[in-house]
């Protein structure tokens, strides 16, 4: 008797672990549920009370989204800025990253906790001092102002020597008896080796760009110019009254999308990046 | 002397190799630090070619701003307020998916979908979400017999408000940098502690708390620094309202350096903000220093 009593309570416990997680899972969820269910709602379902997840009638608002709002050409600007700023950072982000992990120069350290510290600094400091520079250039409402600025981060340098201190310095040694340039070392070893790292800046730092408000907002005023951020923010002002919440709600989906299937597709890289980096932290 | 030379590598390959990274600091944070500090002694704005020496005036003026210091306190009830729930929410979310075995990779997977949305879409969505009449939160509430509440709508509601919508987005990062740490504690320790007839309450208080201390301090301090500074979601879910009661610094320096034409101002207010998020994380790496144990 006491044998069956104890099964039934591991059963129990299982199930209450197993319906918990799937409650929080709605939880978690439950907001991207509501945007799609909006989404697909013709005007007069949207503010029925009380609300009905899936619509009797659903509508397709895609195209009047597209209609109102240029969002094929907000994407294409976004996509092109944050690949531009992925590939510079990747770039020197890694050579920085390698010289402090593997050469020995004067003043090192101290510059190396001269580029952490910037990871400190407020963008409220910077930001005017820099838009100042952009507006002195005649960069402002350019492609280029969003691109370069981003640039200078600190955290990839970090990163990366992080992760290099880890390779043997014997390969490095080798080759340069080998007579190979320092280039070429930091192309054809260095960096096939840094897969890991290369994948998960890449990720974090298009996930950034992709995010980003403050600097288009204050940078950008062609219309044509717009990145998906900015393009969503005006276009949420420019909706007056809930019966076009399903433009809105397909609109912010347009902006979810992409990030949520890359997400999806690296997956593993992404996670074990944030391990990463929070382990180091 | 020929063969040491050799294995060293050429003398300026690190300068060479640091020279786009520290020129793009140098013009883009360095550089500007220095340049805030010095314009922060002037009324200017780009726009204009007048300037005026004020020296400390601008600084007078923020201490005397009380809508700075209000815009401050909202601003740190947010981030502290934020901070402190959150990772504590996610050290229990942490600690629930590590005992769930096979089922915690795909949960682990849906915890983290919010974090790779962008924010912007997250305001949005969650704008719908704390509409009081026809919002989501409000029919959950229902059904619990809780009356609807105000949420953005209401000045004392709308930073709670942000708090869960922030909540919401980022507390699976941290539960995924918590279920490393967690995952990478020896399964020794806890047996040892069940030998010896610990319960797992105890365990948990001198095993795994302590061990997850240097954890919960990056968390904190990061997460600090990184909620001082919010923007995007309050400028897009309340646009600072109502009353200016979710307007939070960064918005307050945005509209003053940009919108408003006082540049110098607004220099000055983000050196202030700079302390306050100065002595914040030096004193949380305080506090929290004194808790850790190491391996």
């Amino acid at each position: 008797m006491r044998i069956q009593y104890k099964k039934l309570f591991v059963i129990v416990k299982l199930i209450i672990k197993y319906g918990f997680s799937i409650l929080l899972a709605i939880i978690m969820l439950a907001p991207f549920a509501w945007a799609v269910s909006t989404a697909f709602k013709p005007a007069d379902e949207i503010i029925a009370f009380p609300p009905q997840w899936i619509p009797e009638h659903p509508v397709n608002n895609f195209p009047e989204v597209f209609r109102r709002a240029p969002f094929g050409i907000y994407f294409l600007n976004s996509i092109f800025v944050a690949l531009c700023v992925v590939v510079g950072v990747l770039i020197t982000s890694s050579m920085g990253g390698y010289a402090f992990a593997k050469f020995d120069f004067l003043g090192k350290e101290i510059l190396f906790i001269l580029v952490l510290s910037t990871m400190m600094v407020p963008w409220a400091v910077t930001i005017i001092p820099v838009y100042t520079l952009i507006f002195k250039l005649r960069w402002l409402d350019t492609r280029q102002a969003l691109i370069i600025p981003p640039l200078a981060s600190a955290f990839g340098i970090f990163l990366f020597r992080q992760f290099m201190l880890g390779i043997p310095t014997d390969y490095i040694d080798s080759a340069r008896i080998d007579g190979a340039s320092e280039f070429r070392i930091y192309l054809n070893i260095i960096l096939p080796l840094c897969r890991p790292v290369l994948a998960t800046l890449a990720l974090f730092t298009f996930m950034g760009q992709w995010d980003s408000l403050l600097w288009p907002l204050l940078v950008i005023k062609s219309p044509q110019k717009l990145t998906i951020p900015l393009g969503l923010a005006q276009f949420r002002f420019a909706i007056y009254g809930f019966n076009e919440t399903n433009l809105l709600m397909a609109a912010a989906l347009i902006s979810i999308l992409p990030t949520v299937i890359l997400f999806l597709i690296t997956q593993k890289y992404f996670i074990q990046g944030i391990t990463l980096t929070g382990l180091k932290g | 002397m020929f063969y040491r030379e050799k294995i060293t590598g050429h003398k300026l390959a690190p300068y060479l190799f640091l020279l786009p990274s520290l020129f793009l600091l140098s013009v883009f944070v360095f550089y500007p630090i220095i340049y805030a500090l010095y314009g922060s002694l002037f009324e200017w704005s780009v726009i204009s070619p007048e300037r005026a020496f004020v020296g400390i005036g601008n600084f007078r003026r923020v201490f005397d701003d009380i809508f700075y210091w209000q815009y401050l306190r909202q601003t740190l009830y947010y981030a502290v307020g934020g901070v402190v729930f959150g990772t504590i929410s996610a050290l229990l979310l942490a600690l629930f998916v590590n005992s769930l075995g096979k089922l915690s990779i795909p949960m682990r997977t849906m915890y983290f979908l919010p974090v790779v949305t962008p924010v912007v879409a997250i305001a949005i969505v969650w704008q719908w979400i704390f509409q009081p009449q026809f919002g989501l939160l409000n029919y959950i509430l229902s059904f619990f017999g809780i009356p609807p509440q105000d949420w953005i709508m209401s000045s004392s509601q709308v930073i709670p408000s942000l708090i869960i919508m922030g909540i919401w987005h980022g507390v699976g990062y941290s539960m995924v940098i918590f279920l490393a740490g967690l995952q990478s504690i020896p399964q020794e320790y806890y047996e040892a502690a069940m030998i010896d007839g610990a319960s797992s309450f105890k365990r948990f208080q001198y095993i795994t708390l302590p061990l997850l201390a240097p954890t919960f301090t990056f968390l904190l301090v990061t997460g600090t620094i990184g909620g001082l500074q919010v923007f995007s979601e309050p400028y897009i879910l309340t646009g600072g309202g109502p009353g200016g009661a979710s307007r939070v610094t960064g918005m307050y320096i945005y509209d003053n350096a940009f919108r408003y034409a006082r540049m110098g101002l607004g220099c000055a207010q983000a050196f202030v903000l700079f302390g306050v998020v100065l002595v914040f994380s030096l004193l949380e790496l305080y506090l929290l220093r004194r808790r850790e144990v190491s391996f």
